[in-house]
């Protein structure tokens, strides 16, 4: 189990701030409102961020919070995170949050807010992601984390071509802090973002998987 | 409550219904088949299309009472692994935005190429247009009808 790092005052100030993110424009301080939930295991399954979860057997889990009305959030908002966790789309599956508190008071959309307002945050919880993965791989080889980097869900170790699988690192980079103020990438390096890639959401729009408010009976 | 043996998607269904109850109601709530979509509820947007006999028709507004016996077939039956000529056509145009009248589209697609294997523009207009889409995906329907229909060399969107 990790210790929670916020006291229940501080919970509140921050779950409060997120509430008011819409208006506000979120601030880093709600980006750190997203570390207040970072403390469940379930099972095979770790952590990063609400937004991330790695499993053991290598799946890599990316919630997408915004609800999909055809604005293609479902796309988008994992689409920032994989960008900066270093993860192609090809790698992730994507799920859709339901309304669970640990993923903030954020989960609607309106006025086409939903990128603009969380961009920002979104690419630091990837980046965030990237940097406690390469932190655990470098500890194990005994490098600087300097000499490593990540691309598609494995962190390399340049000097050497030695690399390492993000399902393998997952567990212990789980139990580690969020980085406060992770490095985002340079756009010149972006590998997904700005480039157009097929929608995930529609095979299951093309096939009656999709699930609708209407479809939810409990 | 009378009761009903149904054919959905080749699996026989038993259900106690009102003889009046809308077939899109049984499917949805009875069968548990939720991929077909409540949209207007009076046959006039084709959200709920479904085959009878492999006949397009809107369920929300056709009492169970009529489709005993007949052969139902709903989104969920046209294939297996999202790959039927329409569904492969469908994501390879991208077609669906919000996707909620999408079900109903594709079951009339389907149901026309049947009837018309190269229609023209002219026929799809005419046999899609009880299928009404808030997101306005008209032409990409067509040009994916088109692209199932095997008679459009478009280029599918890859990125």
């Amino acid at each position: 189990m990790k210790q929670l790092a916020l006291n229940r005052r501080k919970f509140i100030s921050l779950s409060g701030l997120a509430g008011a993110g819409l208006v506000l424009g979120l601030s880093s301080k709600a980006h750190e409102a997203r570390q207040v939930a970072n403390l469940s295991f379930a099972g095979e399954s770790f952590e990063l961020t609400p937004y991330v979860v790695i499993e053991k057997n290598g799946t890599i889990i990316i919630y997408n919070t915004k609800p999909e009305i055809g604005q293609g959030v479902y796309q988008s908002i994992p689409a920032i995170i994989a960008e900066e966790l270093e993860v192609s789309l090809d790698q992730v599956t994507i799920k859709q949050s339901g309304g669970e508190k640990k993923f903030g008071e954020m989960q609607f959309a309106g006025g086409s807010m939903s990128v603009r307002s969380e961009y920002e945050n979104l690419r630091k919880v990837g980046a965030s992601g990237r940097e406690m993965l390469i932190a655990v791989a470098s500890e194990g080889w005994g490098v600087p984390s300097g000499e490593c980097y990540a691309s598609a869900a494995k962190v390399f170790h340049k000097p050497s071509g030695k690399s390492v699988s993000y399902a393998a690192l997952a567990e212990k980079a789980a139990a580690l802090p969020v980085p406060q103020a992770p490095k985002l990438k340079d756009a010149k390096d972006f590998k997904i973002l700005g480039k157009p890639s097929p929608r995930p959401d529609v095979p299951l729009k093309s096939s009656g998987k999709a699930i609708f408010g209407i479809d939810v009976s409990e | 409550m009378p009761s009903y043996e149904l054919s959905v998607n080749n699996a026989i269904h038993k259900v106690e219904v009102d003889a009046a109850m809308p077939l899109l109601w049984v499917l949805r709530d009875f069968v548990g088949l939720t991929g077909t979509k409540f949209g207007c509820g009076m046959a006039q947007c084709g959200a709920c299309t479904v085959h009878l006999d492999g006949n397009p028709i809107r369920s929300c507004s056709y009492p169970i009472a009529s489709a005993a016996g007949k052969k139902i077939t709903t989104i969920e039956g046209i294939s297996e692994n999202v790959d039927h000529a329409i569904q492969k056509a469908w994501i390879a145009m991208q077609v669906p935005q919000c996707g909620y009248c999408q079900s109903g589209q594709i079951m009339s697609a389907v149901a026309l190429l049947k009837r018309i294997p190269k229609p023209t523009d002219a026929d799809i207009d005419s046999a899609m247009q009880g299928n009404l889409c808030r997101c306005g995906t008209y032409t990409r329907i067509r040009s994916a009808i088109h692209l199932a229909a095997g008679d459009l060399q478009q280029k599918p969107f890859r990125p």
